[in-house]
């Protein structure tokens, strides 16, 4: 079981607006594509930490925060789903692997 | 031209973590690196979700990680898929890329998949019959879309300098 450090991210980013979407019913393609713009948008301003993912593990953001990780990417699916209360494919996942560069 | 806006993001777990490096001292009109990949979002119907998809034109194929295919699309052989098997060598074959090394199927699938770039509303990208590597576990843990097999082939990849910066605005065009 793995833990992790919500105060290693700063929510910033509002989760989706319109309050009429039931987070727990399944997204449209759309819906996951706005999601990701959403992440793209946190990591472009540098308003999420990853120094808390280990290498190996996937994470898994939503609503401008990192959720949960874990290595193996189902398990992660759904447990991350279940601690934010959404739908399991409205969830950005990413892979946190060796950095491409690093200081020698 | 339809084409697709590609995400453009410094890698995960760069320091700085705005994958900026700054030079110092500068040199006359160059004063930081950027580190950046690029990568557009994929499903494959019905599969809910959204899938990252790098686009490395380093890799000879596109790779599905074993994840992925086999446990969240549930790809199985002569439904999915055909497996390639290769005179004189068969149909499991080792790959490396990325500093991944693993072993693999070629297969030309049979369900389409689609690309869709940063607008929700934007061009779709339909890639039918790809061929491609599925790997086994030890492969890279996300799509890798490579140069030959469908992703690349008859396409641009526009990459230019934002107006007023010099980070990149990416796009594929079809």
């Amino acid at each position: 079981m793995n833990t992790t450090d919500v105060n290693a991210t700063v929510p910033t980013t509002p989760p989706p607006a319109s309050a009429a979407v039931d987070p727990m019913s399944e997204p449209a393609f759309e819906e996951c594509i706005e999601e990701w713009n959403r992440y793209h948008e946190d990591v472009m301003a540098g308003r999420l930490n990853h120094v808390h993912v280990p290498v190996g593990h996937h994470f898994a953001y939503y609503g401008g925060r990192i959720i949960d990780h874990d290595p193996d990417f189902q398990v992660l699916q759904h447990r991350a789903a279940a601690k934010a209360g959404v739908h399991w494919a409205r969830l950005v996942i990413r892979f946190c692997g060796e950095p491409v560069i690093s200081w020698a | 031209m339809p084409a697709l806006e590609l995400f453009v993001d410094p890698p995960d777990r760069l320091v700085p973590r705005d994958g900026n490096l700054v030079l110092s001292p500068p040199l006359p009109g160059l004063s930081r690196v950027l580190i950046r990949h690029l990568y557009c979002s994929l499903r494959v119907p019905p599969v809910p979700g959204a899938y990252p998809a790098v686009l490395d034109t380093g890799a000879p194929l596109t790779v599905f990680p074993h994840n992925l295919w086999s446990n969240q699309f549930k790809w199985r052989a002569g439904r999915d898929y055909d497996e390639l098997p290769v005179a004189g060598i068969g149909t499991v074959l080792t790959g490396q890329v990325l500093g991944y090394r693993y072993s693999f199927r070629l297969a030309r699938l049979r369900v389409p998949v689609e690309l869709a770039g940063r607008d929700p509303k934007g061009d779709r990208l339909r890639l039918d019959s790809l061929v491609c590597q599925l790997a086994d576990a030890g492969g890279p843990p996300f799509v890798l879309l490579g140069l030959w097999g469908g992703a690349f082939t008859g396409r641009r990849l526009a990459v230019e300098p934002q107006p007023n910066s010099d980070d990149l605005h990416a796009r594929l065009e079809f």
